[in-house]
């Protein structure tokens, strides 16, 4: 039998295959150890090509709202009035939030993979500013991503998500900004807010001063912050309809709460990231429809399955995951297990 | 307002400001042509927006490089600046080396190469890409295959170099 080439290994690890080349491929690779070691070799070339791409990211900052766009006309550009001001002030306000409150500053190398098998002691969270400096002569290149906290998009500003997710950012924002429009969204939202979700309030335990890095997913595979923060940095953004696609139905969604994206899981294309603003920072719902969970990310899942002894020895009875309708959600955030817990029980 | 387009920008403009980053360098001019090619859209509607903006944010980078090329072309006539000097390594610095270093890895792929590449890392899939370069949906695969390869060894073989320099 020919060995399987290149390209089809990659569209096989990017989950474009067509069922028939998947199958094919499968029971190639089930007689195959010297593709089954390439396949691990591009898994590794294409996780390694994206983290080099997301080097080269912009910083990413807020779209103007949509309905602002106008084309344009003559040599003038086309319109950004006021209302963008405020966005940006807005995104200023949540920016500086967040970055207290919720990323922490990534000093993780960038090597460093998405599973750890032991739990990091839980290190304080500091502002950048005070994080101590590093020795010079590292070996070990690093990253700075605190700058990429700002990410917010225009849509999400008028929902809930900007008054009871940064209610702080917001009183600012509307100290610094007094246009009409924006703070009158504001205040209808909150006012939604406050009368539409008394018991979610109550579920979602307020943040603490530091953090834990340390977030526990399905009881088995333990995420740190910065593996969390490079997944809603770097995972691309889909359309709702084809994460539609993906699942074979809507995702499932915390109710209530602003969907900031969709992302797809680039090495694995049959699981869908949900990423939703609470009121005390970002979580994260992986979603997959329940049939796939057999076949998912073929290579990835070997290093998680790894991990999964270790780590189901340490948090028993900690499983943050649902199956809700054909769908299996896994829910990680930098909120305790009980809040994530809480939030899960309320996905509809 | 279509409301079809509104959700298009709600999930794309981010990938496509990435996307024409990564031809432009300049955040800003980035922002601009990306909301130029939204502006663009709303006049247009086109039936297939997503694609239809990738393909018309290509253009209007590629027109920018031309222009960016000519101008250049009289700065250098009137500029003879020497370069600044490099200060002393830390950690932002060696963030922004790095970042320079696969700018440079990726401007040195072949422009079909870094086209598949950036049109996959703005979330395309292949059946869009392969409608939007022309490939074959089967030799995307192939096509990005390559171009990952090719990208991870310019960038370490810019980092060897630089090191070597370094000494």
């Amino acid at each position: 039998m020919s060995h399987i080439d290149d390209g089809t290994l990659h569209a096989y690890l990017d989950g474009e295959s067509t069922a028939v080349e998947r199958e094919h491929l499968e029971a190639h690779l089930a007689g195959c150890a010297a593709c089954r070691a390439r396949l691990e070799e591009e898994r590794v070339l294409i996780e390694r090509a994206g983290r080099l791409l997301g080097l080269a990211a912009p910083p990413e900052r807020a779209a103007p709202p949509f309905h602002d766009l106008r084309p344009r006309h003559g040599g003038g550009g086309y319109r950004l009035p006021l209302a963008w001001a405020a966005t940006i002030a807005l995104a200023v306000g949540i920016g500086w939030y967040s970055r207290g409150k919720f990323w922490t500053p990534q000093r993780e190398p960038l090597q460093e993979k998405v599973v750890v098998e032991t739990p990091l002691p839980a290190a304080p969270a500091e502002p950048q500013a005070q994080a101590p400096s590093v020795p010079s002569g590292r070996v070990e290149p690093r990253r700075d991503r605190s700058s990429d906290a700002v990410r917010v998009r225009g849509s999400s500003l008028t929902t809930g998500m900007v008054v009871t997710g940064a209610a702080q950012a917001m009183e600012r924002a509307e100290r610094v900004e007094s246009i009409p429009t924006v703070a009158a969204a504001g205040a209808v939202a909150r006012l939604e807010a406050e009368t539409a979700r008394p018991a979610l309030r109550d579920a979602v335990a307020p943040v603490p001063a530091t953090p834990s890095p340390i977030v526990i997913v399905d009881g088995r595979q333990v995420y740190d912050q910065a593996a969390i923060h490079r997944m809603s940095t770097t995972w691309p953004v889909i359309e709702a309809k084809r994460a539609r696609d993906v699942l074979g139905e809507d995702p499932a969604v915390i109710p209530g709460y602003a969907v900031r994206a969709l992302r797809s899981n680039p090495a694995a294309r049959s699981e869908i990231v949900v990423e939703q603003m609470v009121d005390t920072g970002i979580v994260l719902l992986f979603e997959r429809r329940s049939d796939m969970v057999g076949f998912a990310a073929p290579a990835p899942r070997l290093a998680r399955d790894q991990a999964a002894g270790k780590a189901n020895e340490r948090q028993p009875g900690e499983r943050l995951a649902r199956y809700i309708r054909s769908l299996r959600v896994e829910i990680a955030g930098s909120l305790s297990a009980d809040s994530l817990s809480a939030l899960l029980g309320l996905i509809r | 307002m279509p409301e079809d387009l509104a959700d298009v920008y709600r999930t794309t403009y981010t990938a496509l400001v990435r996307f024409l980053y990564r031809k432009v360098w300049d955040v800003e001019r980035a922002e601009d042509l990306a909301q130029e090619a939204f502006a663009r859209a709303l006049v247009h509607r086109p039936d297939n927006p997503r694609g239809w903006l990738f393909v018309v944010a290509a253009n209007m980078a590629r027109d920018e490089a031309r222009r960016e090329a000519r101008e250049r072309r009289h700065l250098t006539l009137l500029k003879n600046e020497p370069e600044p000097a490099t200060p002393a390594p830390d950690e932002r610095l060696s963030a922004e080396l790095e970042g320079a270093r696969v700018r440079k890895a990726l401007d040195d792929l072949t422009p079909r190469d870094r086209e598949v590449l950036l049109l996959w890392d703005a979330g395309q899939s292949y059946e869009e890409i392969a409608a939007q370069t022309g490939l074959a949906r089967g030799a995307v695969g192939t096509t990005l295959a390559r171009a990952r390869r090719r990208l991870v060894e310019a960038f370490e073989k810019g980092s060897e170099a630089e090191h070597v320099a370094h000494r």
